[in-house]
């Protein structure tokens, strides 16, 4: 008896145990998850928040300094620029990303001849990485050089000058916001098309035998059985979209006159080109009221709709 | 490696320092139209150097690669290599362009990696984290005849050295003689009123200007709109640090480019980036810019009919004067680098920066980095080619971003990387009026001083 419950202490017995009971197993499997979020998620956004309520600049001690960084931040123009920018391009995006989307995924859903290479050549873009495809855009919409002015004006004739692209304030957010689309289009399409054909088509055949017509159909009937897929893409494009950095650096750092700076772009500018860590830190945290609202809606819709 | 470490004489120089900063500030304040600012500081003889141990010693250098002139890493390379092997000091480069000033502020806020750094940027707006470096500055500057009062007015902070100038780009007028011939001008104009005169008659023959102005270049952008600015009496400050933009002189050099820009600019010129005047100029496209060589060196390479139909030629003089603009590319000790790194660094920088090392490296660029000493006048550093000869010209005449302050502060570095200048230029010529253009400035200057 004695000699059993040594072994039962032994290190690899009581491991044994820890693995085969329930109660100590869910936590064991879920620990790396969650030390891996805890240190590379959860501690450099607290670390954020706190800055955000200090003077840290580079290379010096952040002292703390209550809402003074907010303080300022709103009443600066770039501030207000930067979310009118933000919130212009992010509802744009969406909105023709949602439609663009559902219209491509309603063609693909119809078979025709070389629907498979249809489908490889639109995730194209999707899977281009986008320093490179941006790279592609910029020479595309060059000053001097737009190969796009050279198809406009010269070969078309459609326009009689140039189209400033990214030197109009208008025409450089909407030439960024075109991009945004021609790139996570086709992840709303690919996505959409998978949900579409997810949908039972005795269901469809139903709503046929009842007079519906494939318009009613397909809004009726097939969009409401996909709608918590069309919820969860949105979604996700929504925090991407908010949070895009890369489109706005590489083509127009943020101009002219900071009509394309974006959340994420002010807040690398203020934070690495200007040193301005509270301030920059502060400008990311505004991000969350909007993108914390977006999620928790989003989420009780599924839930309803689940739930219906 | 041989350091001077005596401290009395040390404590002279840094008066003495003081002092020349002092006078170099004024000079550079008060810097007359095409007058050579006079040199900072009297040579002075170096000390007896005390042997300083850096065996075992290690620096890590990061930077930007000189991506317009890649003949220049080497020289850095080359002889770093043999430095460290003469003194058992192991040094390694980091090149990074596209995310340098992030991996610098992971290096400052770790306390770890980098040791020295390249940047082009003010120093200012890295000064909490820059070691001192005024006893190389003073040995430097010693040898060369004293800095000229660039040198201080960027990397001095008005105590100290913060960085040491690695030179200066100077931004030249690079020009299609053989167009402007044929439009009948056999010299470049001398003054703001022919050349816009001149640039009329190119661009209704299809040759227009491509001016950079914009917030898009932080190269050109940051340099080009100060030429004009400068010229017409217009600057960014005062010399007690207050803001003297908003001035009648301001709104002069406005109303000069938006005429400027309709009458004689390629209309994408208010968005250029950096690289955009050099594509533009070598393919045919404009007929005048302003840039260092680094148009005309790949143009003999490339675009031979190009090289020999272009020239160089020093800014043109306006209603206050003729001012050529520089940025100047600096090398600065972190100061989390302590012991034996801290000396090898310097000694290292020092060495390096000697002016029969250095010579080397300006020979190299051509033109592209010039020297801040004026001892280099007789050096053989200058470049042979008869079409860059007006570098030797311009490289007494150019100042930095900031003037007239007394040294270049926090503000006014943001004010580069915010392209504040160059931006007020763009919106006069979008929006047709100046004093639009110049109240959004004098607005993001509030809002940069307000962050700040």
């Amino acid at each position: 008896m004695a000699s059993a419950r040594s072994q039962d202490s032994t290190p690899g017995a009581f491991i044994s145990r820890l693995f085969y009971r329930e109660s100590t197993l869910g936590p064991i499997l879920l620990s790396p998850g969650f030390i891996f979020l805890a240190v590379m998620m959860a501690y450099p956004f607290i670390y954020a928040v706190f800055l955000s309520f200090t003077d840290k600049v580079t290379g010096g001690a952040p002292t703390f300094n209550g809402l003074e960084n907010y303080q300022k931040l709103f009443s600066t123009d770039l501030f207000r620029k930067t979310v009118v920018n933000s919130v212009v391009y992010t509802v744009f995006a969406l909105v023709l990303k949602f439609l663009g989307g559902l219209g491509l995924a309603s063609v693909l859903n119809r078979p025709f001849v070389g629907i498979r290479y249809a489908k490889a050549l639109m995730l194209l873009p999707w899977i281009m990485p986008t320093v490179f495809s941006t790279m592609i855009w910029q020479w595309i919409l060059a000053p001097g050089f737009s190969v796009a002015n050279v198809v406009l004006v010269d070969k078309l004739h459609l326009f009689a000058e140039p189209l400033p692209f990214l030197r109009d304030e208008t025409l450089s957010m909407a030439s960024l916001i075109g991009i945004n689309i021609w790139r996570g289009l086709p992840f709303f399409a690919i996505t959409f098309l998978a949900a579409i054909q997810g949908v039972s088509t005795e269901i469809l055949e139903a709503a046929k035998i009842d007079g519906a017509t494939p318009w009613g159909a397909f809004w009726r009937v097939t969009f409401p059985i996909i709608l918590p897929v069309v919820i969860v893409v949105i979604l996700i494009s929504t925090i991407g979209t908010l949070g895009d950095f890369d489109l706005p650096y590489l083509l127009t750092r943020g101009g002219p006159n900071n009509s394309t700076t974006l959340f994420s772009l002010t807040a690398f500018t203020l934070t690495f080109n200007s040193g301005l860590i509270g301030i920059g830190a502060a400008v990311t945290m505004t991000m969350f009221p909007l993108l914390i609202v977006l999620i928790v809606s989003s989420l009780i819709m599924v839930r309803r709709r689940q739930q219906g | 490696m041989k350091e001077k470490n005596s401290v009395s004489r040390r404590k002279f120089l840094k008066g003495a320092g003081v002092v020349a900063v002092g006078a170099g500030a004024t000079a550079l304040a008060a810097c007359a139209p095409a007058a050579a600012p006079a040199p900072t500081a009297a040579p002075a003889k170096p000390a007896a150097p005390a042997p300083v141990v850096l065996k075992g010693a290690t620096i890590n250098w990061l930077g930007g690669s000189w991506s317009f002139l890649p003949e220049l890493d080497p020289v850095i390379s080359d002889f770093a290599k043999d430095w460290a092997t003469q003194n058992g000091v192991t040094i390694n480069f980091e090149r990074e362009s596209t995310n340098l000033a992030a991996k610098i502020q992971t290096a400052i806020e770790t306390g770890k990696g980098a040791n020295i750094i390249q940047l082009a940027d003010a120093p200012a707006g890295w000064a909490k984290s820059l070691a001192d470096v005024s006893t190389v500055a003073e040995k430097l500057s010693a040898e060369g005849g004293g800095y000229l009062p660039a040198a201080p007015f960027q990397c001095n902070d008005g105590s100290k050295w913060i960085a040491l100038p690695l030179g200066q780009h100077n931004w030249f007028m690079n020009y299609r003689a053989d167009w402007f011939k044929e439009a009948g001008y056999d010299k470049f104009p001398d003054n703001f009123d022919d050349l816009l005169a001149a640039g009329t008659k190119l661009k209704a023959a299809g040759h227009p200007f491509g001016w950079t102005m914009g917030d898009k270049a932080g190269g050109d952008g940051n340099a080009s709109p100060y030429i004009i600015l400068w010229g017409f009496g217009g600057k960014e400050f005062n010399p007690d640090g207050s803001i003297a933009l908003d001035s009648k002189e301001t709104l002069a050099a406005l109303d000069y480019f938006i005429k400027f820009h309709k009458q004689a600019g390629d209309p994408e010129e208010i968005a250029y980036d950096d690289g955009a005047n050099n594509t533009n100029f070598n393919q045919g496209k404009i007929s005048l810019t302003a840039n260092v060589n680094t148009i005309y060196l790949p143009a003999k390479k490339n675009f031979p009919a190009v090289a020999e139909g272009m020239n160089h030629a020093i800014p043109p003089k306006g209603p206050a004067g003729r001012f050529g603009a520089c940025t100047l590319p600096w090398w600065g000790i972190l100061n989390h680098t302590k012991g034996a790194d801290l000396d090898a660094a310097k000694a290292y920088i020092g060495d390096f920066m000697a002016m029969k090392n250095l010579g080397k490296f300006y020979k190299a660029g051509q033109g592209y980095i010039l020297p801040l000493l004026p001892k280099y006048d007789s050096e053989d550093i200058w470049p042979s080619d008869p079409k860059l000869a007006i570098a030797k010209e311009m490289f007494k005449l150019a100042l930095p971003a900031g003037y007239a302050l007394k040294n270049q502060n926090k503000l006014a570095s943001l004010m580069q990387s915010k392209l504040i200048v160059g931006k007020m230029f763009a919106q006069a010529a979008i929006l047709n009026d100046s004093r639009k253009a110049l109240d959004g400035a004098l607005k993001d200057i509030a809002d940069l001083k307000l962050l700040a």
